[in-house]
């Protein structure tokens, strides 16, 4: 059986700041990401969107758990709601240590009834949402960045 | 001076200080006049169901990482410590408001551990002692703040602060618990012995079958007879002895000593046996097997016809696959299964079409309104009454209906087509030897 697992989660910013600040800290976390996760084996993808981080991580057991504990403990961010935690077959963010999906103002998932309820299904519904939503964001995000780069 | 850290007994999982440790710690903790400090002792509420059904190294590493989690959390802590099980204290002092370490606290609420493709939530309970004139030494402060854990656990809140009055309910809880460990521990000598001068003895209940006006069953009902404190309640030590685990070890006594009081009762006046109902609690279903022995060889020992032996139980959302598992089992042995309290707490339709049942028990609840002067009460007791009656029915089920007392009551639910009644407007619980008789007179004073 593959060790590989995969964890999506919804938290809250506790950035204080207006937006400049906040997308400063961001690109902290994003470069401390690219810098610590590849020697983890770690990969995903980071959208924060209307106050909320957004995130994927995956790779084996024991590194997604260790990387998981450290994320709880960092106090830019609370209301910490885990969409999923399973094992998968391949990653969804293998190219990345920690894609940027985006920075939008406005949350795009449903999280009506998902922070307050341990309502396992709807969570893992909005879990496979993100997981795909992020996928798609990455690419186009990823593009535009080539793009960009390239003129 | 007080004692360096370093040199105190340490818990060996996690590397703060024991119980022993933190014990020493406090005694030699020097506080000037007016000088605060405060002992916080915290439990991860829901660890217990965590530690039953994850096994021993997934509850180490939840422990491993709580501990981590209340060393970066409060850098500012005196001392941390783990007295034992899931239970952790910090030593705060004057300087911090509580209130605000209260709030970090429950913020572990917010942060869900993700174990081996798992993820957990604890739910966190605090108790809080203050050095105060109640409570004027450091010495003091591990069993003050202990004893306001114990009380936010029974009243069902998230902190609470030791108060004087907390004592002596917490020395009379204590006592009874010590009595009833000690009971117990004579009870294995006196099981070997001999059955008899038991502390623990059964009452029965009848219930009666109305249409054929026939004794239909008894229940068994556990009783503690304290030598000094006289009769305690089920109610107070049932919860005991499951918290203290020694309740498969009172359910198979209660077993064996109904099955055999149930083969000494007299055929009833149309030559049918009489069945004996007996409770088993949900935590005798953690350990089926126990559960299972005693059955059997209640069986194996009396001869009984195991169709007489009607199991009464009720639902629980933590053993329910265990539950079904085992009660299916029950069935293959011959016995018959009731579901207690049928209508509140953990009720729910799936329950009745997955567990095995013979029969529901309607809570007492709704017959209590039935004798209310408020007649919009009686009606929706009445309706809600009807509705299970026939919920039961569509299940093809039968019901049982417990706690009528009056014969208001009994003509009502009668009316409404139960069939099976149980309480005091036939008899209360009554002693076993008084048993024989009530059935021989039942069919001569009841028609």
């Amino acid at each position: 059986m593959s060790n590989l697992y995969s964890l999506a989660y919804i938290s809250k910013n506790t950035i204080k700041g207006n937006s400049e600040e906040v997308e400063l800290e961001i690109e902290v976390i994003l470069s401390t990401a690219k810098r610590n996760n590849p020697s983890m084996e770690i990969t995903g993808a980071l959208l924060y969107s209307g106050g909320y981080f957004c995130q994927v991580i995956e790779g084996p057991e024991e590194a997604v758990e260790d990387l998981f504990e450290t994320i709880q403990m960092d106090d830019r961010h609370g209301s910490v709601t885990v969409l999923h935690f399973e094992p998968i077959d391949r990653r969804g963010f293998g190219e990345w240590a920690m894609a940027l999906a985006g920075i939008e103002d406005r949350m795009r998932f449903n999280l009506e009834g998902v922070l307050d309820s341990k309502d396992n299904i709807k969570a893992e519904k909005t879990g496979r949402d993100l997981v795909s939503t992020l996928e798609k964001l990455v690419l186009k995000h990823q593009s535009v960045e080539g793009d960009s780069a390239n003129q | 001076m007080t004692e360096r850290i370093e040199k105190l007994e340490a818990d060996s999982l996690t590397g703060l200080l024991s119980r022993k440790g933190l014990q020493d710690y406090l005694a030699k903790y020097t506080t000037g006049p007016g000088d605060g400090l405060t002992l916080l002792t915290v439990q991860m509420a829901r660890f217990g169901n965590v530690n039953s059904s994850m096994g021993e190294e997934l509850s180490d590493r939840i422990i491993t990482l709580s501990a981590k989690r209340l060393g970066k959390t409060f850098p500012h802590a005196i001392a941390l410590a783990r007295p034992h099980g899931d239970h952790f204290c910090l030593l705060l002092d004057e300087q911090v408001d509580i209130s605000t370490e209260l709030k970090l606290l429950q913020d572990f609420t917010q942060r869900p551990f993700a174990i081996r493709g798992k993820v957990i939530v604890l739910n966190v309970r605090v108790g809080v002692a203050t050095i105060c004139e109640a409570l004027p030494s450091p010495s003091m402060l591990l069993q003050a703040s202990e004893v306001a854990l114990q009380d936010a656990k029974r009243s069902k809140v998230k902190t609470s602060f030791f108060k004087d009055a907390m004592v002596e309910r917490a020395v009379h809880v204590h006592q009874l618990e010590n009595d009833l460990r000690v009971s117990m521990a004579n009870r294995h000598v006196e099981i070997h012995r001999a059955l008899n001068n038991d502390e623990f003895f059964l009452q029965y209940q009848p219930i009666i079958d109305v249409s054929s006006n026939q004794v239909s069953a008894f229940e068994a009902l556990l009783r503690w007879q304290h030598p000094e404190k006289g009769i305690i309640p089920p109610s107070k030590f049932i919860p005991m002895a499951e918290q203290l685990q020694i309740m498969d070890e009172l359910g198979s006594w209660v077993i064996r000593r109904a099955v055999a009081d149930a083969t000494s009762w007299p055929l009833r006046s149309d030559g049918q046996a009489i069945s004996v109902s007996i409770n088993v609690s949900a935590t005798q279903f953690i350990e089926p097997n126990i559960l299972l022995a005693a059955v059997r060889n209640a069986i194996q020992e009396t001869e009984i016809l195991p169709g007489l032996i009607h199991l009464e139980i009720t639902e629980s959302g933590d053993v329910e696959k265990k539950m079904r598992a085992t009660l299916n089992d029950l069935k293959k042995l011959g016995c018959r299964i009731a579901l207690d309290d049928f209508g509140t707490g953990f009720s729910s339709l799936t329950q009745l079409n997955q567990l095995p049942l013979d029969w529901i028990k309607m809570d007492r609840d709704f017959i209590r309104d039935l004798d209310s002067s408020d007649i919009s009460k009686v009606q929706r007791s009445l309706r809600m009454a009807q509705a299970i009656l026939s919920l039961a029915d569509a299940f093809k089920l039968d019901s049982i209906v417990e706690g009528v007392e009056t014969k208001r009551q009994f003509d009502t639910v009668t009316a409404i087509g139960a069939n099976l009644i149980q309480g005091y407007y036939y008899s209360r619980p009554m002693p076993s030897a008084k048993v024989a008789g009530y059935i021989n007179s039942f069919g001569a004073t009841i028609a």
